[in-house]
C-alpha cells in the first residue's frame, strides 16, 4: 500500500478533525474581528480545550466519569508555580516535571479507583480532587495557601518570550492543535475502537481481546497528563494561581464543557469549550443570576442534548447518510472468509477435567469433564440452571474455577484473563446479545477482526500518531469486516448502529465479530433464541461451513432439534454434574436425560 | 483534659449532622443505586425555608418545622422525577447521568438560593438555646439535641427499613428494578418516596445545624462531601453505615484541635479525604458492610 | 446653467471653498469630538460570592463621585466613563479581565480588584500591563513587594491598624496577658505573626494562638484551650471574616473568657456584626474609620467637609446610610479623580502623582499621602477604637491617644511598619 493511500485513508478519516478547525478558525475570526470575542477567550479557549480533550478521551471513548481531573489541572499549574519560586526552574521544564507528577499520581490513582465501580469511582476521583485541594491550602508554607503564589514569569521558546497574548495564544494553539489530532486520530482508530467497546459493554471487550484494565490505566493516566498540561499552561498564562481556580466549580465547568460541547466526538470540546469560556461575557448582566444559569443550562443539556452539539450534529449527518432499509429482508449467507486457525492441531481441542465451580454455598458445577475434539461440534444442553452458562464463564474466563482444569490443544488456561483466553484462540456470544452499542456495525466486527486491542503505550502512541502500519492494518481490518457483512447479506448495514439493526440480525453479527477474531473454538450460548425462522435457517448454515473450515464449536441450545440436527456430540448436565456424553442418537434414548427434561 | 473531652463532644455533635446527611443520601441510594449528590442542599435549603418562615412570617416553630419538612420533600420528589425524566422500569437511567443529573440539580439549588436568600449566612432559631457543662467542657443545647434527633430518626429509619412494607420494597428495588417492576412494585413510586425521605432527612439536619453554624448557599457542597464521606466510612449498612462513619468522621475531624499550633487545623482538613482514599484501597466497601462494593 | 465662460472657474471656486470649509468643519469638529472624548476608568469589583455585599457598597461609592464629577463638566471637559466588570471571584477571570481593561478598553486606571484573594490571584498582572490598580485590601502587605510598584490601597482600617487596637485595650484595661484565635490559613497565621509583634511593641505578650480552619462553626475546642489557659488572659483577639469571627466571638463568653475583645477582618458593615450578642458586642473593638462611626463622634471632631458631603450626597442618592466599602468606594474613585484633575489622563503620570505626590483627605475620615515605598498612604494611628451597640459602630475612643498614653510613638510605628514590610524600604 503506498504512503499516498495511506495518507488519503487517514484524511478520510480524520475528516472531521480538518473541517472543524477551518470552520472554527473562521468563526473565531469573524467574532474577533467584530469585537466579540476578546484574546484572553482565545487563549484560554486553547487551555481549557486541551484539558477537555483527555477528558473526553476518557469518559467519551472509555466511559470513565471521573471528577478528579481539577486535581491535576492543579498539580500541573502549582508545579510551574512551586518550582519557580523555589529553584526559579523555567515554565517549561517545570511543566514536565509536573507531567511526570501527574503521570505518577494518575496511575496510583488509577490503581486504587479503576477497580471500583461506577459510583465509587466518580467518588475516589472526587476525593483525590478535594485532597489535592486542600494540600494546596494547607501547604501553604510552600504553595502559598489561600495567599496564592505569583510571579510565574511567561515560557520563552527559542530566546523570544511569550509575552504577550498573540505570541502565547500561538504556542497554545500549536499544542492544542497537535493534541486534537492526536486524540481524534485515537478515537477513530483501533484503540478508540476499543474504549468505546468497554464503555459498552466491558465483559464482553474483554471476551474479544481487549486488555480492559491495561487500556483503562493507561487511558486514565493519558487524561491526567492533559490536564497537567492545560494547568501548566493556565498558571503561565495568568502568572500566579490561587487554590479558588482549582475548586468544585471548575469541575462543574470542565464537565459541562465536555457535555455542552459533545462527549464521545472530540471534536465537541472545542465548541464546548469556547462556549464556555464566552458565557461570563454573556451573561455579564445576570450577575446573581448566574449561578441559576449554570445549573439550569447544565440541566437543559442533560436532558435535551444527551450528547452534546456535535453529538447532535453527527447524529444528524448519521440520518442522512446512513440508506437504511428495513425490511424483512433476512440475511443471505454467502461465502464465509473463514481461515482456519493454523494453531489448532487435530485431536483434542478443548477438554475439561473436573471443572468446579460454587458461588457463595451453592456448587454451580461439580466435577464436570468433557473433550472437545477436531473437527466436531459439540452441543451442551440441560434444564434451566443446570450450570451450562456457568461452564461457559468457566472457559472463557469469565469466572475463575474453583477445581479442576481447562485445557486449550494441551495447555491449562487457569487463572487466564478473558481477553488472555481470548487470545490463546477462543471466542464466544452470549445468551443476551452484547453488540457494542457505541459502535456502527461494521466497528463491531472490525473490534473481533483486530482482537481488541492490547492496551499498551505503543499500541496508543502508533494509533494516535497514524503510523503507516497500524493504518495499514486498519484498512484491512475493515476491508475484511465489510467481507463478513457481505458473507452474510448484511452489508447495508454496515455504517448502522447497533440500535437500528434487527434483533435477530444483531445476533448473527455478533457470531461474525467472534469469528473475525480467527479463533481455534467458537463457543455459541444461545445463540439461536430469539432469531426468526428464517435467521434460523441462515444460522444453522453458517455453522455448517464454519465447522467445514475447520472451526470447533461447543453450543450451548434449548431447541433440542436444533442441536441433534447440527451437534456431532453432545454433553447433558444438570444440577452441575454432567449426567450423559456421547453422539445425538444415544443421547435421545439416555435415561437419565429423558429423566432430567421430563422429570420422573 | 477538658479540651479532650470538649473536642469529643463537639465531634460527636457535628458527627450527628454528618451522620443525618448521610442517612437521607443512604436512603436514596439504596432505592435507586443513585449517587444524589443534591443530598446536601436540602440540608440547606431546608434550614433557610424554617428560618424565614420563623423569622420573616412569625410562624411558630413547630408549624415551620412541617412545613420546610413538607417542601424539602417536594424537592426530594421533584430531583427523583428529574433524574428519572427519560427513564423506564425495563429500561433504568444510566449511571453517569443520573450522577450528572443530580450535580446539575446541585448546582440549580445553589443559584435558587443565591437569589432567593442572597450570599449572607443566616442562622435559625434553636430548640434550646444556652449551655450546659459536663466534665469541664461547654456544650449547647442545642448540640445534645442534634444528637438526639439524630439518634430518634436512625432508630426510626432502622425500624421503617426492617419491619414495613415499603421499607423493604425500597431495599428489594434497588436491587433489581426490572424485576421488582414485574413484581408489581411500583418502581418509580418508591424511588420518589425514598428521595423525599432522604430529603427529609437532611432538611432536618440542616435546620439543627443553623443556629450554631449558621447557614449560606455555598453549603449544599459541604455538606454533601461529608455525607458521602460518612457513608462510604460506614459502608453500606442501610443505617448503622452512614451513624458510625458520620459520628467517626467528627470526632476523627476534631480530635486534631488537640494538636496545639496551627497543623490541628490543617489536617482537619486533608486527614479526611485521605482516610477515604486509604477506604477506598484496603475497604472500599466501608468498616461495617460484609460484601465488596 | 448659462455657460458664461467664468462659469467654470467659479465654479471650481465654490467647490474648492465648500471642500475647505467641510475639512475646517471636520477637523473643529473632530477636535471637539476629541476634547469630548471620555477618559475611560475601569471599575473591576466582586459582584457574587459571599464578598459581594463589600463590592455593591464600593461600586455604590464610586459612582456617586463619578456621577457627581460628570455633572459638573467632567474633567477638562472630558467625562469620565467607566467600564465595568465582575470577577466573579476568580483569580484568573480577574487577571484577564484586568488585561482586558488595559489593552482593550485602554483605560487609564483601574478601581479594584476588592478582596484580597483575588487580588493575590492576580497580583502580577498590573506591573505586566502597565496600569495602575487602585484596590481595596485589607491586607496589603500580602501582596508581593515587586507587584505593589502598581497597586495601591485605599483601604484605610487596614488589618495593621487592627493590631493597634491592642493598644487601646492596653491602655484601657491595663491588659498584658493576649490569648489569640485566627484561622488556619496563611492570611490567618501572618496577622497572627503580626499581632504577635505587635503585642511585644506594647509591652503585651500573646501567650497563646489557637487556628481553626475557616469554615469551621464550632470554634469551642479553639476558645476552650484559650481560657483553660493559666495564668487567665485579660484579652481575646479574634481574626477572621463573616461566620467565623461572629461565632468566635458569640461563643467566647461560653467558653468562659469575659475579657475585653480586640477584632481584626471583614466584619465592618452592620449587616454583619447584628449576630453579635449584646453582652459581646459591648466589650468588642476595632478599628474604625471616622465616617463609620460619624454620628457617635465628639462634637469637636465633627468638621470634615469630605465627610460631611460623603455622607449628605449618598443619602441623597441612595436613600440609605452608607457603609465602610462605601467610603472605600468613593476614596478609591477620589483618588483617581483627584490625580486626573492634577496630571491628566497619562497612565505612568497618574501612577506616579499617586504614588509620590497625592495627599488628600477621603470620606473614610483619614489622610491619603502615598509614598513609592508605601502603598497604603494612610496613618494607620488616625483611626478611631469603635464596638458595637445595637447593630451600629459607637465610637470609643482614638487609637493616637491610646499609644501616646502608653508610651508608642509615632516612630516606633514607623519602625514596625518598616520591620513588617508594609512600608518597602
Amino acid at each position: 500500500m503506498s504512503p499516498v493511500d495511506v495518507a488519503r485513508y487517514l484524511m478520510r478519516r480524520n475528516a472531521a478533525f480538518f473541517v472543524v478547525l477551518a470552520v472554527y478558525a473562521l468563526a473565531a475570526a469573524t467574532l474577533y474581528a467584530i469585537g466579540w470575542l476578546h484574546s484572553d477567550v482565545i487563549v484560554t479557549t486553547a487551555i481549557f480545550f486541551i484539558v477537555v480533550l483527555g477528558l473526553d478521551l476518557l469518559y467519551g471513548c472509555a466511559g470513565l466519569l471521573s471528577f478528579g481531573h481539577v486535581g491535576f489541572l492543579a498539580i500541573g499549574a502549582y508545579s510551574v508555580a512551586v518550582l519557580h519560586a523555589q529553584f526559579a526552574l523555567p515554565p517549561l521544564v517545570s511543566m514536565l516535571i509536573g507531567l511526570l507528577v501527574s503521570a505518577a499520581s494518575g496511575y496510583l490513582l488509577g490503581r486504587v479507583c479503576l477497580r471500583l465501580s461506577g459510583s465509587y469511582f466518580m467518588l475516589g476521583t472526587l476525593a483525590f480532587g478535594i485532597m489535592v485541594h486542600a494540600a494546596i491550602t494547607v501547604g501553604y508554607t510552600v504553595t502559598g495557601g489561600d495567599g496564592g503564589l505569583g510571579g510565574i514569569p511567561r515560557p520563552s521558546l527559542g530566546g523570544v518570550v511569550l509575552s504577550s497574548d498573540r505570541s502565547f495564544g500561538l504556542m497554545v494553539w500549536s499544542l492544542a492543535v497537535v493534541l486534537f489530532w492526536l486524540t481524534y486520530s485515537l478515537s477513530r482508530s483501533k484503540v478508540g475502537r476499543a474504549a468505546r467497546a468497554i464503555r459498552s459493554d466491558e465483559l464482553a471487550a474483554a471476551c474479544l481481546g481487549v486488555n480492559v484494565a491495561s487500556l483503562k490505566m493507561n487511558l486514565f493516566v493519558i487524561s491526567a497528563c492533559f490536564a497537567s498540561l492545560g494547568g501548566s499552561l493556565f498558571a503561565m498564562y495568568n502568572g500566579a494561581v490561587h487554590p479558588d481556580s482549582f475548586s468544585l466549580t471548575t469541575l462543574l465547568d470542565l464537565l459541562l464543557m465536555m457535555f455542552f460541547g459533545g462527549e464521545g466526538t472530540i471534536w465537541g470540546a472545542l465548541l464546548g469549550t469556547t462556549f464556555m469560556r464566552l458565557l461570563p461575557d454573556i451573561t455579564g448582566a445576570l450577575q446573581g443570576g448566574k449561578i441559576l444559569f449554570s445549573g439550569v443550562l447544565f440541566t437543559i443539556i442533560i436532558f435535551a442534548l444527551p450528547r452534546g452539539i456535535a453529538g447532535a450534529i453527527e447524529d444528524l449527518i448519521h440520518r442522512f447518510s446512513v440508506r437504511r432499509r428495513l425490511g424483512e429482508l433476512g440475511p443471505a449467507v454467502g461465502e464465509f472468509p473463514f481461515i482456519a486457525n493454523s494453531g489448532a492441531n487435530s485431536g483434542t481441542l478443548l477438554e475439561l477435567n473436573n471443572v468446579s465451580r460454587s458461588f457463595g454455598g451453592v456448587l454451580a458445577v461439580e466435577d464436570v469433564s468433557f473433550r472437545v475434539d477436531q473437527g466436531l461440534i459439540k452441543g451442551l444442553i440441560g434444564p434451566n440452571g443446570a450450570g451450562k452458562s456457568t461452564i461457559m464463564n468457566v472457559i472463557s474466563g469469565v469466572l475463575q474455577l474453583h477445581g479442576g482444569q481447562v485445557l486449550l490443544a494441551g495447555q491449562p488456561l487457569n487463572g487466564l484473563r478473558p481477553d488472555q483466553v481470548a487470545r490463546r484462540g477462543i471466542q464466544r456470544t452470549f445468551q443476551h446479545e452484547r453488540l457494542f452499542a457505541q459502535l456502527t456495525i461494521i466497528e463491531n466486527i472490525m473490534v473481533g477482526q483486530e482482537r481488541g486491542a492490547d492496551g499498551s503505550l505503543r499500541e496508543i502512541a502508533a494509533c494516535a500518531v497514524g503510523l503507516p502500519g497500524s493504518v495499514e492494518s486498519e484498512i484491512a481490518a475493515r476491508s475484511k469486516a465489510y467481507q463478513w457483512l457481505a458473507s452474510l447479506g448484511l452489508s447495508r448495514y454496515a455504517e448502522a448502529r447497533v440500535g437500528e439493526v434487527p434483533h435477530g440480525l444483531r445476533k448473527l453479527v455478533e457470531v461474525a465479530r467472534c469469528c473475525a477474531a480467527n479463533p481455534m473454538i467458537l463457543l455459541l450460548d444461545e445463540t439461536a433464541a430469539g432469531l426468526n425462522n428464517i435467521e434460523r435457517q441462515a444460522f444453522k448454515k453458517i455453522i455448517r461451513m464454519l465447522r467445514d473450515r475447520g472451526l470447533v464449536m461447543v453450543i450451548i441450545e434449548h431447541d433440542i432439534d436444533f442441536i441433534m440436527d447440527l451437534c456431532d456430540e453432545v454433553c447433558v448436565v444438570n444440577f452441575g454434574r454432567r449426567i450423559a456424553d456421547g453422539p445425538p442418537a444415544a443421547i435421545r434414548k439416555d435415561p437419565h436425560v429423558i429423566e432430567a427434561y421430563l422429570g420422573q | 483534659m477538658e479540651t479532650l473531652v470538649q473536642v469529643l463532644l463537639t465531634g460527636l455533635s457535628q458527627g450527628s449532622i454528618y451522620a443525618l446527611v448521610g442517612l437521607g443520601f443512604s436512603v436514596a441510594f439504596m432505592a435507586s443505586r443513585i449517587l444524589n449528590l443534591a443530598q446536601g442542599s436540602y440540608a440547606v435549603f431546608g434550614g433557610f425555608i424554617f428560618l424565614t418562615m420563623v423569622g420573616s412570617y412569625r410562624v411558630p416553630m413547630p408549624l415551620a418545622f412541617v412545613g420546610a419538612l413538607l417542601i424539602s420533600a417536594l424537592l426530594g420528589l421533584a430531583t427523583e422525577r428529574v433524574v428519572n425524566l427519560r427513564s423506564k422500569p425495563w429500561k433504568p437511567v444510566s449511571l453517569d447521568m443520573a450522577v450528572l443529573s443530580t450535580l446539575a440539580l446541585l448546582v440549580l439549588f445553589e443559584g435558587a438560593m443565591f437569589l432567593l436568600w442572597g450570599s449572607d449566612p443566616r442562622r435559625g432559631p434553636s430548640l434550646q438555646s444556652g449551655v450546659f457543662h459536663l466534665f469541664g467542657a461547654v456544650v449547647a443545647w442545642q448540640s445534645l439535641w442534634m444528637m438526639v434527633a439524630a439518634a430518634i430518626i436512625s432508630l426510626g429509619l432502622h425500624l421503617f427499613l426492617k419491619k414495613t412494607w415499603m421499607g423493604r420494597a425500597m431495599r428489594a428495588s434497588a436491587q433489581n428494578t426490572m424485576m421488582s417492576y414485574l413484581l408489581g412494585i411500583n418502581v418509580s413510586r418508591i424511588g420518589g418516596i425514598a428521595f423525599a425521605l432522604g430529603a427529609m432527612i437532611g432538611a432536618t439536619a440542616g435546620i439543627l445545624v443553623s443556629p450554631i453554624t449558621w447557614l449560606d448557599y455555598q453549603l449544599g457542597g459541604f455538606f454533601m462531601l461529608n455525607g458521602i464521606l460518612a457513608y462510604l466510612i460506614g459502608g453500606e449498612e442501610d443505617v448503622a453505615g452512614p451513624v458510625v462513619g458520620g459520628l467517626l468522621l467528627g470526632l476523627v475531624q476534631n480530635v486534631f484541635l488537640l494538636i496545639p499550633g496551627a497543623t490541628g487545623g490543617l489536617l482537619k482538613q486533608v486527614v479526611p479525604m485521605l482516610i477515604l482514599i486509604l477506604m477506598l484501597v484496603f475497604r472500599p466497601q466501608g468498616l461495617l458492610a460484609s460484601r465488596r462494593a | 446653467m448659462t455657460s458664461s465662460p467664468c462659469a467654470i472657474p467659479l465654479k471650481r471656486v465654490r467647490l474648492g471653498i465648500v471642500a475647505l470649509l467641510s475639512a475646517l468643519c471636520v477637523l473643529v469638529g473632530a477636535e471637539r469630538s476629541h476634547a469630548a472624548e471620555p477618559i475611560k476608568i475601569g471599575l473591576l469589583l466582586t459582584y457574587v460570592g459571599p464578598t459581594a455585599v463589600f463590592a455593591r457598597f464600593e461600586d455604590k461609592g464610586a459612582r456617586l463621585l463619578i456621577d457627581q464629577v460628570n455633572r459638573d463638566g467632567g474633567i477638562n471637559g472630558r467625562l469620565i466613563e467607566i467600564v465595568n466588570y465582575d470577577t466573579e471571584g476568580k483569580p484568573d477571570r480577574a487577571g484577564s479581565l484586568y488585561r482586558r481593561l488595559a489593552n482593550e478598553d485602554k483605560v487609564a486606571a483601574v478601581i479594584g480588584p476588592d478582596s484580597i484573594f483575588v487580588l493575590l490571584g492576580m497580583s502580577g498582572v498590573p506591573s505586566e500591563v502597565k496600569v495602575l490598580s487602585i484596590a481595596a485590601p485589607g491586607l496589603y502587605e500580602l501582596v508581593q513587594p515587586q507587584s505593589r510598584d502598581y497597586i495601591v490601597s485605599a483601604w484605610a482600617p487596614n488589618t495593621f491598624s487592627g493590631t493597634l487596637v491592642l493598644g487601646y485595650i492596653k491602655d484601657k484595661f491595663n491588659a498584658k496577658r493576649v490569648g489569640m484565635i485566627t484561622t488556619s490559613d496563611v492570611i490567618g497565621q501572618t496577622i497572627a505573626s503580626t499581632v504577635k509583634t505587635m503585642a511585644a511593641a506594647f509591652g503585651m505578650e500573646v501567650v497563646e494562638v489557637a487556628s481553626q480552619p475557616a469554615s469551621d462553626r464550632d470554634l469551642l475546642p479553639s476558645l476552650r484551650k484559650l481560657a483553660s489557659v493559666e495564668p487567665k488572659i485579660e484579652a481575646l483577639y479574634v481574626f477572621g471574616s463573616g461566620p467565623f469571627a461572629n461565632i468566635a466571638m458569640n461563643q467566647s463568653e461560653l467558653a468562659g473568657i469575659n475579657v475585653p475583645i480586640a477584632y481584626n477582618g471583614g466584619n465592618v458593615i452592620p449587616d454583619l456584626v447584628k449576630e453579635l450578642s449584646p453582652d459581646t458586642a459591648k466589650r468588642t473593638f476595632l478599628a474604625a474609620a471616622r465616617s463609620t462611626v460619624w454620628s457617635t463622634l465628639p462634637a469637636a471632631d465633627k468638621k470634615d467637609p469630605v465627610i460631611e458631603k460623603f455622607l449628605a450626597d449618598y443619602q441623597a442618592k441612595y436613600n440609605e446610610q452608607p457603609t465602610l466599602p462605601a467610603a472605600v468606594g468613593y476614596d478609591m474613585a477620589l483618588t483617581i479623580v483627584d490625580a486626573l484633575k492634577a496630571v491628566g489622563p497619562d497612565r505612568e503620570k497618574l501612577r506616579e502623582y499617586i504614588r509620590t505626590k497625592q495627599k488628600f483627605s477621603g470620606a473614610q475620615g483619614v489622610e491619603f499621602a502615598r509614598t513609592a515605598a508605601y502603598g497604603y498612604g494612610s496613618d494607620p494611628s488616625e483611626l478611631t477604637v469603635a464596638s458595637v451597640e445595637n447593630g451600629k459602630f459607637i465610637f470609643r475612643g482614638y487609637l493616637k491617644e491610646s499609644l501616646a498614653r502608653i508610651g508608642f510613638s509615632k516612630e516606633a510605628m514607623m519602625t514596625k511598619l518598616r520591620e513588617l514590610k508594609l512600608i518597602a524600604e
